[in-house]
């Protein structure tokens, strides 16, 4: 059975962009996309994806205050940052309990991109 | 600190940075250069993009603008098989997610240049700056560089005004 993602990002086209990314190219059921860390929280009790994706900075709730809330509730999910953020709040999430993080831009077009991306998925799935 | 440190800190970095953005987005390449004027820049336009990326003692409100020509041209053609207001909305939110590159890393430079690490940035907003609504940036407080493709027709410009706390 195909592993299935939220994607969470306050841009549309970011969402697109990973939600063609996941469905084509990684094989993967997108569940559900939102904008907003409040939406990340909401989605994720819906649907209880094998992955969520989430960006930092978005409007309503961030992304650190979704983290948060999410792993209270759902100790087991397995959330990935992608952010252009850099700096202390990546290893503040990370200490939090994200599984991992990627930096943007997100370059598909590049190859080498595109199998760190692949291999970092590979290792959140399989990670307990 | 100085705006004038903070201004040479965005004059000098800015071409790179939204090069970076760039390239997470359009496979285009634009060429950047500085506006030069004395007095004013004018954030005019039905579409502007803003963020604000601050620190404890500075803080940089950014605007990214792009003609709305462009914005359909690059829709036609990165997003054929939607209709032309889908494609539109998707292109600014592209175009926000160029202008929330840049904030993070000015950010990230803040940090840097301040020694604090607790810098922050906003979600990139839209608002309507056409006519009464535009904004002037003085000269000394703000930088202003507009970035074209020739080949394809397409241009856009960033600003950005610069507050610090002495």
């Amino acid at each position: 059975m195909a592993s299935s993602v939220v994607i969470v990002d306050d841009s549309k086209f970011q969402t697109m962009q990973l939600g063609r990314f996941f469905s084509d190219v990684m094989g993967f059921q997108v569940l559900a996309t939102g904008e907003n860390g409040e939406e990340a929280v909401e989605l994720y009790r819906t649907h209880k994806p094998d992955l969520i994706t989430m960006d930092l900075t978005m409007p309503k709730l961030d992304g650190r205050g979704a983290l948060t809330r999410i792993l209270g509730e759902f100790p087991d999910a397995k959330v990935l940052v992608i952010s252009a953020v850099k700096g202390p709040l990546l290893l503040d999430c990370l200490s939090i309990g994200a599984k991992s993080y990627i930096e943007k831009p997100l370059r598909f077009d590049k190859e080498d991109f595109v199998r760190d991306f692949k291999a970092t998925i590979g290792e959140i799935l399989q990670s307990s | 600190m100085k705006e004038s440190v903070v201004k040479d800190l965005i004059g000098n970095n800015l071409v790179r940075l939204i090069n970076g953005g760039l390239q997470g987005v359009y496979t285009d390449s634009y060429a950047g250069k500085p506006v030069k004027t004395e007095g004013f820049y004018t954030v005019q336009s039905p579409v502007v993009l803003s963020q604000l990326a601050l620190s404890p003692a500075s803080q940089i409100l950014s605007f990214f603008t792009m003609e709305t020509d462009s914005m359909v041209r690059l829709g036609k053609r990165m997003l054929p098989d939607k209709p032309r207001e889908e494609a539109l909305k998707l292109v600014i939110s592209a175009n926000a997610e160029i202008l929330n590159f840049v904030s993070s890393r000015l950010a990230w430079l803040l940090s840097k240049l301040e020694n604090m690490p607790d810098t922050e940035i906003s979600p990139p907003k839209v608002g309507n700056f056409s006519g009464s609504q535009a904004i002037r940036i003085r000269a000394e407080e703000g930088v202003c560089f507009e970035f074209a493709c020739a080949p394809q027709k397409l241009a856009f410009r960033f600003a950005a005004c610069i507050q610090t706390v002495a």
